[in-house]
């Protein structure tokens, strides 16, 4: 049974000038999923998720959303929430009067907006002024915000910018919780790639406007080059006899050799390649490439 | 349309909500009452030489206070109210949260607009009641410069209203202004540059096509016995037109 595209694009395209910034992008998140959404600065992510809620028009290709096209903006948007880079407050209202602003607009219960104080943790601080706050009360503030509605989809444009650590956790288990106690589907654009890790369930993977991997992150880490990391006791004649049996070794910074090595077996093979040849073997670990690692193998092949 | 409707009276009570706390309604009673109270000073000061005889001084006070209002304090205060509003979001960076939302941006421009029209139409009673008041006070402490006349309340509301109609293709210009820029500099430089050209276009035959002109022009006109139907129409017809084709041109806009 083929599962819902919550997300669907297809050849979403614009430009500004003589800038491509988004390139015949074909988007696929599926429903439930946590979606991150990677690239550096200036891959066209914001630009994307503009297009997404309709705060921009693409030069070309469709946008989709629960199914349906976007010009019909109303029934969809009604599901969609969203948090695009810096909370949309007025800093001289309460907390409780900024999303009573939001909620007015909507036109959904009075008591949303106690949930979703209750949400992000900030009932207690929801009769200060929004310029009293912190930069994470702010920022769990625009996530209320984005809650208000009757919220199936949630999209956030780098939600943890300005945030310190403790708010970055705070953001990712609200993110976990909002997908597993909610059902929500969450559309995570970040450039912290460690933090994406923790939650995603599938990313994409986009540079300089153009769409280089898509899918679920475990297919992502299985894929993509892993690497054996050995100690060894003559490293000169480890590397001549390596080098000898066609083994590929890149640079690494932390005194062990590393060579190309795609599974445990393989892992043995060398192990055994290397002891037989009179080199002494005192560390070995198949490395698991973080996220990190893959992203900028797979940019740097651009 | 229903939809817009619902929207468009959602939108005006967010707006509502957003004001509070700000200076745009103390804006409205503090600029009429400004000019009132110049006007009070002066006539104070000098009513005697003022007040021609024969004259009615309810009039003569009721003229110079609209004159100073429509020439130079409507277009100041209408920029500043409609900075005030529009910046609520430039500063905030609110529109892409806004225009996200499921509702029409027309409505959210039209609140907008109708909240600054709404006011400015504050200000036009206050300014009524101020004339009215700094009238009487003038009779108290200063009698025999003619405001022992009996006080003709309907004739002075009845101008203040025609200005206030006539203000609406200003109302309409500096709302587009300062929702389609962001720069608070940009609509303050633009309505203090209009008003210095009122001033001169005044005395011109170009009185009549200058909008910032418009309310002096039909106010006097109609103070003098003759109503100018083709300015009043463009104050106030314009005035909607000009609203909603500048509605049209903002929430087509892409929000970068």
């Amino acid at each position: 049974m083929a599962q819902e595209n919550i997300i669907e694009t297809c050849g979403l395209t614009r430009r500004f000038g003589a800038l491509t910034a988004v390139s015949n992008l074909n988007l696929e998140v599926p429903a439930g999923s946590i979606y991150g959404f990677l690239g550096p600065n200036g891959a066209g992510k914001t630009t994307t998720i503009r297009m997404l809620l309709g705060l921009i028009r693409p030069d070309a290709g469709l946008v989709r959303l629960f199914g349906r096209p976007l010009a019909s903006r109303y029934p969809i948007l009604r599901r969609v929430g969203a948090f695009v880079e810096t909370p949309s407050i007025y800093p001289h209202l309460t907390g409780r009067e900024n999303l009573e602003i939001t909620r007015c607009l909507l036109r959904v219960p009075v008591g949303r907006l106690d949930q979703a104080l209750a949400i992000v943790g900030l009932e207690s601080a929801a009769d200060r002024r929004a310029r009293d706050y912190s930069q994470g009360m702010r920022q769990r503030l625009g996530l209320a915000l984005a809650l208000l509605g009757e919220v199936d989809l949630l999209i956030l444009d780098e939600p943890t910018n300005g945030l310190d650590p403790a708010g970055i956790r705070e953001t990712r288990d609200l993110v976990r919780r909002l997908a597993a106690e909610f059902g929500m589907t969450v559309f995570l654009s970040s450039h912290l790639l460690g933090e994406v890790e923790q939650v995603a369930t599938h990313v994409g993977i986009v540079h300089q406007g153009h769409m280089l991997f898509q899918g679920r992150l475990s297919d992502l880490k299985t894929r993509l080059h892993r690497h054996v990391h050995v100690g060894v006791d003559n490293r000169e004649r480890a590397e001549l006899v390596l080098g000898k049996a066609g083994w590929r070794l890149t640079p690494s910074d932390n005194g062990y050799l590393k060579v190309a090595a795609a599974s445990a077996a393989e892992a043995s093979r060398l192990n055994a390649e290397l002891t037989s040849s009179g080199v002494q073997v005192f560390h070995l670990a198949l490395e698991q490439p973080s996220l990190e690692d893959l992203f900028f193998q797979i940019t740097e092949g651009h | 349309m229903r939809r817009f409707i619902r929207d468009l009276t959602a939108a005006v009570r967010a707006e509502s909500l957003k004001t509070k706390r700000t200076l745009a309604l103390r804006l409205a009673f503090v600029a009429p009452l400004l000019i009132v109270f110049l006007q009070f000073v002066i006539l104070w000061h000098n009513g005697a030489k003022m007040i021609r005889p024969g004259r009615n001084a309810w009039m003569s006070l009721m003229q110079n206070s609209l004159l100073l209002w429509d020439l130079l304090m409507v277009p100041l205060f209408v920029t500043l109210q409609t900075a005030l509003l529009a910046g609520l979001e430039h500063s905030n960076q609110n529109w892409k949260h806004l225009f996200a939302l499921p509702v029409s941006r027309r409505a959210i421009y039209g609140a907008k607009q109708l909240v600054a029209l709404g006011l400015i139409g504050l200000s036009t009673p206050v300014l009524w009641a101020g004339v009215i008041a700094a009238g009487l006070l003038l009779r108290l402490l200063r009698p025999g410069i003619g405001f022992e006349a009996s006080i003709p309340p309907w004739r002075i509301l009845q101008f203040a209203l025609l200005s206030y109609v006539c203000s609406w293709l200003i109302i309409a210009i500096h709302t587009w202004i300062a929702m389609r820029w962001s720069s608070f500099v940009v609509a303050m430089g633009a309505g203090v540059a209009v008003t210095v050209a009122a001033v001169i276009v005044l005395q011109s035959e170009y009185n009549v096509y200058y909008p910032w002109t418009l309310p002096a022009v039909v106010t006097r006109a109609a103070i003098e016995g003759q109503l100018r139907y083709v300015a009043l129409a463009c104050g106030s017809v314009g005035g909607i037109v000009v609203a909603v084709l500048a509605g049209l041109e903002f929430t087509r806009r892409d929000v970068l």
